[in-house]
């Protein structure tokens, strides 16, 4: 009785491997197991077998052919895409600075008008405490430098190598934040209060943008205090660990005149309706 | 012998002629020349046990090819995707492993 589970299945393909038929036919054709057919009759019976053989060797050969034929014109085709791919991005870039550009002439034009008059110039002040908050405007100061990259290839351990992950960014601006920190940009990309750090694959994304290493982290901040309260917070002891014991590369120095740029598209998520005496209403509407 | 013989004059004539595969075959001539090239084998094994039969080898190359591209033919029709044309690979895999270790243990008494 064959057990009924998988591994006698494939007992059963290993024991069938030869066509029974063959045990069935033996000896009933032993003119067709010699090297050469030697009379004419015995050619004429390896006809089908010759043309089976042929069409084998034909099917082979068309299929090696244009299975290469696929991989050269995937080869091909990799340099356009990547071009193309190239293209977008810089494309994509070159707006973003253009939206940059027209954010600030929108800004200066609308200050200018709100000088005009008096709750104009209360609103002023709102304005820029609320911007510096929203991290929408650009940034330039003083203030720490840091810089984190993977362990390098030489120290691997078990295989593995040690990488910076997401979180250890993250503690990294926590901390920076807690050390006072008043603007801060990884990798000249801007943190504001909507902007997550997170992983996708490999890489690190900052407000859906890839990362490339190392990662430069700069922010503006009281230089007497910024670096000691950072170094000696959670965060420096977080970091200082993965140095000593993974060796990730963790540098602090103190920056000077850093310009840190404004950060991503603001949308607008909470509107609230002015009444006609120009005070806002209770009910704020959420977009 | 003669296998030899047809192989050769088959892939020749398919470098010389470079045939393009038709779209529509793409997808079963892989499959339908890892099933003939199990019938192949197999004769190959018949061979070195002494019972050979050219009837049975031309029919189960014939009946092995077509058998295999019909699977992947009926995978693709009831949308199972690659799942059939894979056990037809795993079966006639294991085949030809099975074959060919036969084969082997004739050649090296080992």
């Amino acid at each position: 009785m064959p057990r009924p589970d998988a591994a006698s299945l494939l007992d059963d393909i290993m024991r069938s491997a030869l066509e029974e038929e063959y045990e069935q036919a033996a000896g009933r054709h032993p003119e067709a197991r010699e090297l050469l057919p030697t009379s004419r009759q015995g050619w004429l019976r390896a006809l089908p077998m010759l043309a089976v053989l042929a069409v084998l060797g034909v099917a082979v050969a068309a299929s090696v052919s244009t299975e290469r034929g696929n991989a050269a014109r995937l080869r091909a085709q990799r340099p356009a895409l990547v071009d193309r791919i190239e293209q977008q991005t810089a494309s994509v870039e070159q707006l973003q600075r253009a939206v940059a550009e027209l954010r600030g002439q929108v800004g200066t034009a609308s200050r200018a008008e709100l000088a005009l008059t008096a709750t104009g110039r209360r609103l002023t002040a709102d304005l820029t405490t609320l911007e510096r908050a929203a991290a929408s405007m650009p940034a330039a100061g003083d203030g720490v430098r840091v810089v984190v990259d993977d362990a390098p290839a030489d120290s691997t351990t078990e295989n593995v190598r040690n990488r910076i992950y997401d979180t250890d960014l993250q503690q990294l601006v926590n901390g920076l934040w807690l050390a006072g920190a008043e603007a801060i940009a990884v990798n000249r990309q801007r943190i504001g209060p909507l902007t997550a750090i997170r992983s996708a694959g490999d890489a690190i994304l900052v407000g859906y943008r890839p990362l490339s290493r190392p990662y430069v982290v700069e922010a503006v901040g009281d230089p007497r205090t910024l670096e000691a309260t950072f170094v000696d917070g959670a965060a420096g002891l977080w970091l200082r660990g993965l140095r000593e014991n993974y060796a990730i590369r963790f540098e602090v120095s103190a920056g000077s005149d850093l310009a840190l740029p404004a950060a991503g598209q603001l949308g607008l998520t909470l509107a609230t309706e002015q009444s006609s005496t120009g005070r806002p209403t209770n009910e704020p509407t959420q977009k | 012998m003669i296998v030899l013989l047809g192989l050769l004059v088959g892939v020749i004539a398919g470098l010389l002629v470079e045939p393009t595969i038709p779209l529509w075959m793409q997808p079963y001539l892989p499959i339908a020349v890892v099933a003939a090239l199990d019938a192949v084998f197999g004769g190959l094994r018949a061979w070195f046990d002494g019972i050979f039969s050219d009837r049975v080898f031309v029919v189960s190359f014939v009946s092995n090819a077509l058998i295999a591209a019909l699977i992947v033919f009926l995978g693709d029709q009831l949308g199972v995707g690659g799942a059939l044309s894979t056990g037809v690979v795993v079966v006639f895999g294991i085949r030809i492993f099975a074959n060919v270790a036969a084969i082997r243990r004739h050649l090296f008494k080992a």
